[in-house]
């Protein structure tokens, strides 16, 4: 589905990139091997990655011989279609085209056993598990091109006849059973598995995708629950102002201790860190930062970042660093900030004239300064669960499980669209048949797991 | 010999989680567009100067929208059919669907309010004729009516008919059909994301197992087929 959204289309690109590093035809389909029917690779005049194949019962005595693909058709969410030509007959031959369930056996024309479906081109009946099957179209025989088709969302299965649809054969297929399968005794044939079709299928397509839209919308999300996520967005920001204006809305609580973290936040984002300073002070207590020296000095890190910026000249950056930067207790040295960013980092852009200009510069950069304020929003949020939980702790409460947990790096709306992100990811990746996930592990002797490769039916 | 699902752990998945990156100012768009929608023009204008995120059209617009969702969230239906047809009478006209919504509210609030005789000749003189119309509406009639039969209002099986969220829907709809008739999207984009996260996991289901998300309130990852804490 194509969604005009800049993280869904950044998660498209990456499945892309990474099935890059396979063979082109893992993203078609293609034929299992078969000991009697002959399979050979044709060019797609169209399609330069997917190949259109020719397959052959030469054999005399085997009658009823039936190849399956290797991917089934529910793979695609909106119609699944596959076309057969056949090119040549035994007299009163048989040859069939159909789905069936993924290890479909292979000297039984498909329609004959359970879970499959299969169009004889002697009678023109339609099978599914039975022996005698049902009146449904045309016989077909050699030149004919036949094909066969699977809505996703419905389960329809039908069939084609030159281009033009037969009508829908069966109901509600489950997906597991829709493996393309074509059966023919001694005969032989051209098959594409994409396009271009004889049958216009874009049409179809087209339907299909406003219809699967149609469902998405018909999902239902309440508008509290909406509510109460962009509020806990908000508050978890420390967008304290219009967490206020849609409070009466969605009912919730105004959170200890947002106004100040707003209030310092947005002073961050600003690159005002006097402010910042001032803020957490007023409300923590003038004495906040002796306790809190990690923080303090990431403060002061961003301040001399901040001097640079505004275009302050070297003495006061030193100036600066001599007087506020110099403090490294082991408690500083042991936090997370002066591990993420050492202090020579910050010392070094003293040594360029041309700071924006040096291997450092990203330090300059608003995504660094935002990159700060998000860190202490963090440690602002921490504090205040820690300081309610000690609360409730003298209050002998019951201790919650949330409470006991981290404050979550992200909002619930942040972490709901990765995951979103990430099942779309995943489902790309499937659908471009990659088996491993971590880039690090793709080795080029991982093939599809696909064990059917090797063992001749 | 069908391959089986894959199956994705926690960690594994957790750790792929982590590296998915989503812009703060692509959500804080997503958000703006949301209070733009929903006509919460208060809230536009605060976030903007919070966040410093653009809107894409004229606050002011949002007013009249505003008034509208205002007068149906206070229980002042007749109002805002009055507001609605200065704006545009063509919405109402061309929509009878939408009008029988809020007369059912406007119902409704009279039964909240007590007023039964008035109630009563409401449904009978107002929303009887529009049941005869279409079954639909004569089941919601008779849904709203079956209220007065409780003693304790809140002991009805459809109690949920007086709670301020029936309101918002209310609200809702006729918002957008005002937009609708502005020529503007009718729908905001977050549920719309929020709606394809559970159509996209159901999807994935068919093809591997791994940690879902069942309730967006929480949020939660939950791996199927292993019991919650």
């Amino acid at each position: 589905m194509n969604f005009d959204i800049p993280f869904l289309k950044e998660a498209n690109e990456q499945a892309e990139r990474e099935v890059k590093k396979y063979p082109s035809n893992y993203l078609y389909n293609s034929f299992r091997n078969h000991k009697i029917i002959k399979v050979s690779e044709k060019r797609n005049e169209s399609n330069q990655n997917a190949p259109n194949f020719t397959i052959m019962n030469e054999s005399n005595i085997e009658h009823n011989a039936s190849i399956q693909a290797k991917y089934t058709l529910s793979d695609f969410t909106g119609v699944g279609y596959f076309e057969v030509k056949i090119s040549s007959m035994r007299n009163s031959g048989v040859v069939s085209i159909g789905l069936a369930h993924d290890s479909y056996h292979t000297s039984k024309q498909p329609g004959w056993l359970k879970s499959s479906y299969g169009w004889h081109s002697d009678c023109g009946r339609i099978y599914s598990n039975s022996g005698k099957g049902t009146p449904y179209g045309p016989t077909f025989t050699v030149g004919d091109v036949v094909g066969c088709g699977y809505i996703w969302r419905t389960g329809d299965l039908f069939f084609t006849k030159n281009g033009d649809h037969m009508g829908i054969a069966y109901k509600k297929v489950p997906r597991t059973n829709v493996f393309p399968v074509v059966g023919m005794d001694h005969s032989s044939a051209l098959v594409r598995f994409a396009p271009p079709f004889i049958f216009p299928i874009e049409e179809l397509e087209r339907q299909e995708l406003a219809l699967n839209i149609q469902d998405v919308e018909k999902i239902s999300v309440k508008n509290d629950v909406m509510l109460s996520l962009v509020s806990e967005y908000l508050a978890h920001n420390g967008y304290y102002n219009t967490f206020v204006s849609i409070s009466k809305m969605s009912g919730q609580d105004i959170p200890s201790g947002l106004k100040c973290r707003g209030c310092a936040v947005e002073c961050l984002r600003r690159g005002d860190i006097q402010g910042a300073k001032d803020a957490i002070q007023q409300d923590l207590g003038s004495d906040f930062f002796s306790k809190h020296k990690p923080l303090e000095f990431a403060l002061n890190c961003q301040e001399f970042i901040e001097i640079i910026v505004k275009g302050g000249g070297v003495d006061e950056a030193v100036d600066f660093a001599r007087t506020k930067m110099n403090v490294v207790t082991e408690e500083v040295t042991q936090s997370t900030w002066f591990n993420t960013y050492t202090l020579d980092q910050f010392l070094g852009l003293l040594a360029y004239t041309d700071p924006y200009n040096c291997p450092l510069s990203f330090l300059l950069t608003s995504e660094h300064r935002l990159e700060v304020a998000e860190q202490v929003n963090i440690y602002l949020l921490e504090h205040h669960k820690s300081v309610s939980y000690a609360a409730n702790d003298t209050k002998r409460r019951r201790i919650t499980e949330e409470e006991c947990s981290p404050v979550s790096l992200h909002s619930k709306l942040e972490y709901l669209l990765k995951q979103l992100v990430q099942t779309h990811s995943y489902q790309q990746r499937s659908l471009m048949k990659i088996e491993a996930e971590f880039p690090s592990s793709l080795d080029d002797d991982e093939v599809d797991d696909d064990d059917s490769d090797n063992d001749y039916y | 010999m069908s391959n089986p699902k894959r199956t994705v752990s926690k960690e594994e998945w957790e750790k792929k989680l982590k590296q998915v990156k989503i812009n703060k100012s692509d959500i804080n768009k997503l958000i703006m567009n949301y209070f733009v929608v929903e006509g919460y023009k208060d809230a536009a204008e605060m976030f903007q100067k919070e966040s410093n995120t653009p809107t894409l059209i004229n606050l002011e617009s949002i007013t009249d929208r505003v008034n509208v969702r205002n007068s149906v969230q206070s229980g002042e239906i007749e109002k805002s059919i009055e507001q609605v047809n200065d704006l545009n009478p063509e919405i109402l006209d061309n929509n009878s669907k939408l009008y029988f919504r809020l007369q059912q509210q406007q119902l409704i609030e009279m039964i909240r309010a007590g007023k039964l005789d008035e109630a009563l000749q409401f449904a009978t003189e107002e929303l009887a004729p529009r049941g005869e119309e279409n079954k639909e509406f004569l089941d919601e009639i008779e849904k709203t009516m079956s209220l007065l039969a409780f003693a304790d209002m809140s002991d009805s099986p459809v109690s949920q008919l007086l709670e301020s969220s029936q309101r918002q829907k209310t609200a809702s709809e006729l918002n957008a059909a005002i937009l609708e008739s502005q020529c503007q999207e009718t729908a905001p984009k977050l549920p719309t994301l929020l709606k394809m996260l559970m159509w996209a996991q159901k999807r994935l289901d068919e093809k591997l197992i791994y940690p879902r998300i069942n309730d967006l309130q929480t949020a939660e990852l939950v791996v199927p087929n292993q019991e919650k804490k």
